[in-house]
């Protein structure tokens, strides 16, 4: 007993202390909540400088309101303190010469080349008085040497459709403003239950907070896979480097494998339940500060730690047994080909499950027990919740399962260890588990 | 007390018998010498008496315990595999402490500090083992296998790849374990280092016992018939010398082996009437001839596959 903690303790400090796994506890905030700081950083850091464009107006018609609704544009794009966030639009008229079109497209294109103009548009004479259904309209044609900067089409398109939209409706004899307000969305509000209190009062449904209801088992989710990404690399380096290194001979020669086994998935869950404690209660200071502590759903907390130490044992022991049967990273990678799939089941179907999250399939998907630990916990903390006897069955045949699985892998493990040359076929993986 | 008792043990793996109806008793306190080509069965005998793996038939006891089966892991027990066996990214001191927990042993670090000085080795307990060079490493593995004071050591190869200085540390500390009453098996390709340091030497070729017993049993078994000779010059044609089966030519010297009906004195005249000797003994051979005439047709068989 004693020297399976000794196995778990060096597994465990060797773990927490490489470099990967500070980098990780460091990098995933850093992405997670890095996108809000980095645009904060580069905001005012954009390019807004005034952009000219030239306008090859050929209805004569749309020139005046595109400058009208450019210069609304450009009072609308300064922040409080008068700054610019955005390029304004500096218009240009171009005499139009239906005879010489191409030539006068030409020269807006070199000018563009040479930088003193941004881009030009065209628009057909069809466009603004496009009244007949039966005419094509044509589109507006936007020339530039910079096709990923959308920003004018884009406020093209509003501009333009809105004039066009209000001419129609003018000749039509309707009202533009009329059409407004009929148009006016109705918004749907998204509800809990009412509930009745102890005094006998209805307490009043609450409003979902829709970030919220997504972002609790998103983030139960993401952690348990985190953790188990973070522990099954070295897990199976660690064995094969002990192969390699002809250290597992050593420690066979001081220490049951069983036990040796043990001690390694001791050490890892160890690691696992390390960093979830480490992301639970930075969360929760978090959450804290912004006095929204009652988020983090604290009464999982238990159930969370023992599905994690659960699914490190029960994959921990496949990538085990998988390590001891290679020689190299590399020969290993087809082998843990099918827990990967295994482990992925539960990621693939997750979209599923959060939004039925009562449905036969996420119930079902829950109490099979390699999709146990991950899919339980997402419904566990989502409404409506999990009845107890789900719970109970998806935990009872997860610890079967867990067992079946070290045991077999303990089996494989002893083997494989040491086993020299090329690795064994998935039969005679099979053949050594009932064999010993 | 035998430190190891072997019974008539048989292990196969697959279709190729490694070790067949092998005994041997290893008497306690003593340096046993393992000797055999590659892929004969040392490792794997090794193996058996570890209780890493266990024999088809037969029985082991190590240190008065049956050892058959099961795979109770014995703290009195030290063993150093062939080769590297520490973890590259640890530090010396903790991977030495790790090894020294798994055999029950807490707080070791000051007969760790004691057993680095004593290899020479000082103040690489806080370097990686990655920094070390290959004679370093195989001094701090063979510390992780004697820091529990075992009363059996197995060394697997434990002096390939030394350089003598290196060596000689590692040689005064295998005598100091014997002096200290540990029995010392050890595995070695090295002729001269077992017939300087065993007090028995053990020879398996193809899973077999083929050698056991003492240095001067084994040579007493093949006699006085090996001729050493020195001459100046060269091209003496030795084949033609009366009674001489086979020449051992190291260069500088040369070695002969005679039939048993040969009379040395006449070779001695033959050979004075074609060269003038400067060295001529009659001598047992060496134990490195007994293993070439042992292995030699087999070794060279395998190398030519």
């Amino acid at each position: 007993m004693s020297k399976l903690w000794v196995v778990a303790m060096r597994e465990y400090r060797s773990t927490v202390r490489t470099k990967a796994f500070v980098v990780a506890i460091i990098l995933v905030p850093v992405f997670m909540f890095g996108g809000i700081g980095v645009t904060a950083l580069t905001k005012g850091r954009i390019d807004n400088a005034p952009k000219k464009i030239a306008v090859l107006d050929r209805s004569g018609r749309a020139y005046d309101f595109l400058v009208e609704a450019a210069a609304i544009r450009n009072e609308r794009i300064k922040d409080d303190t008068g700054k610019l966030t955005d390029s304004p639009f500096e218009f240009e008229n171009i005499e139009v010469e239906e005879a010489r079109l191409d030539a006068i497209r030409l020269e807006l294109s070199d000018r563009i080349r040479k930088n003193t103009l941004f881009a030009f548009i065209e628009i057909a004479p069809e466009v603004i008085d496009a009244g007949d259904p039966s005419v094509a309209v044509p589109p507006i044609r936007y020339y530039s040497n910079q096709p990923t900067y959308d920003s004018i089409t884009r406020w093209l398109s509003s501009v333009v459709n809105d004039k066009v939209r209000s001419a129609r409706l003018a000749a039509a004899g309707i009202d533009p403003a009329l059409v407004d307000r009929a148009m006016v969305p109705v918004s749907v509000d998204n509800l809990g239950l009412l509930e009745r209190t102890a005094s006998g009062d209805v307490k009043q449904a609450e409003r979902v907070n829709p970030m919220l209801v997504f972002m609790v088992p998103f983030g139960i989710l993401m952690l348990m896979w985190m953790a188990l990404m973070l522990t099954t690399q070295p897990i199976l380096s660690g064995v094969i480097e002990e192969k390699m290194q002809k250290i597992s001979e050593v420690l066979l020669g001081s220490v049951r494998p069983f036990e040796l086994m043990l001690g390694k998935l001791v050490g890892f869950a160890g690691v696992a339940i390390t960093l979830i404690g480490i992301y639970l209660i930075g969360g929760y200071a978090v959450a804290n500060y912004y006095g929204k502590a009652d988020i983090i759903p604290m009464h999982l907390v238990g159930w969370f730690m023992m599905f994690m130490a659960l699914a490190i044992f029960m994959y921990g022991a496949l990538f085990l047994a998988a390590g001891a049967c290679c020689n190299e990273l590399r020969e290993a990678q087809n082998l843990v080909m099918p827990i990967w799939l295994l482990l992925l089941i539960p990621m693939f179907s997750v979209g599923t499950v959060l939004q039925y999250p009562s449905s036969n399939f996420a119930v079902g998907l829950s109490l099979f027990p390699p999709a146990t630990p991950l899919v339980m916990m997402v419904r566990m903390s989502m409404a409506p919740g999990v009845p107890l006897w789900q719970v109970g069955i998806g935990a009872i045949g997860t610890i079967l399962t867990t067992l079946l699985f070290v045991w077999a892998s303990g089996r494989v493990f002893r083997v494989g260890l040491l086993m020299q040359g090329k690795p064994p076929k998935p039969t005679e993986i099979i053949k050594w588990v009932f064999q010993g | 007390m035998h430190a190891v008792e072997i019974e008539s043990i048989c292990k196969s793996f697959g279709s190729t018998r490694a070790v067949d109806d092998l005994s041997l008793k290893v008497p306690g306190g003593c340096i046993y010498g393992f000797i055999g080509p590659n892929g004969s069965g040392k490792t794997t005998t090794l193996r058996m008496i570890l209780r890493i793996i266990h024999p088809d038939s037969g029985t082991i006891r190590v240190l008065g315990e049956d050892a058959t089966t099961g795979n109770a892991a014995n703290d009195r027990i030290g063993y150093l595999p062939e080769e590297r066996g520490l973890y590259r990214k640890m530090l010396v001191g903790e991977v030495l402490e790790f090894y020294a927990g798994l055999k029950g042993v807490r707080h070791a670090r000051p007969e760790v500090e004691r057993w680095l000085d004593r290899m020479q080795l000082p103040g690489v307990a806080k370097k990686k083992v990655e920094a070390m060079s290959k004679g370093m490493a195989q001094k701090i593995q063979f510390i992780a296998t004697v820091l529990h004071k075992p009363e059996l050591v197995i060394l697997d190869e434990p002096f390939s790849g030394l350089d003598p200085v290196n060596m000689e540390v590692l040689r005064d500390a295998v005598l100091e374990l014997k002096r200290n009453g540990s029995t010392v098996i050890f595995s070695t390709h090295d002729m001269d280092v077992a017939e300087r340091m065993c007090d028995f030497v053990f020879m398996i070729f193809k899973g077999r016992k083929v050698l056991d017993g003492t240095l001067d049993a084994i040579k007493e078994q093949y006699g006085a018939d090996t001729l050493r000779v020195r001459i100046d010059g060269n091209g003496v044609a030795f084949h033609e010398l009366p009674g001489v089966q086979r020449v051992n030519d190291f260069g500088r010297f040369q070695e002969l082996r005679i039939d048993k009906s040969a009379d040395p004195q006449a070779i001695l005249r033959q050979l004075a009437a074609r060269a003038h000797i400067k060295h001529f003994e009659i001598a047992q051979p060496s134990l490195h001839d007994i293993f070439v005439r042992i292995a030699g047709p087999a070794a060279q068989e395998q190398n030519h596959e």
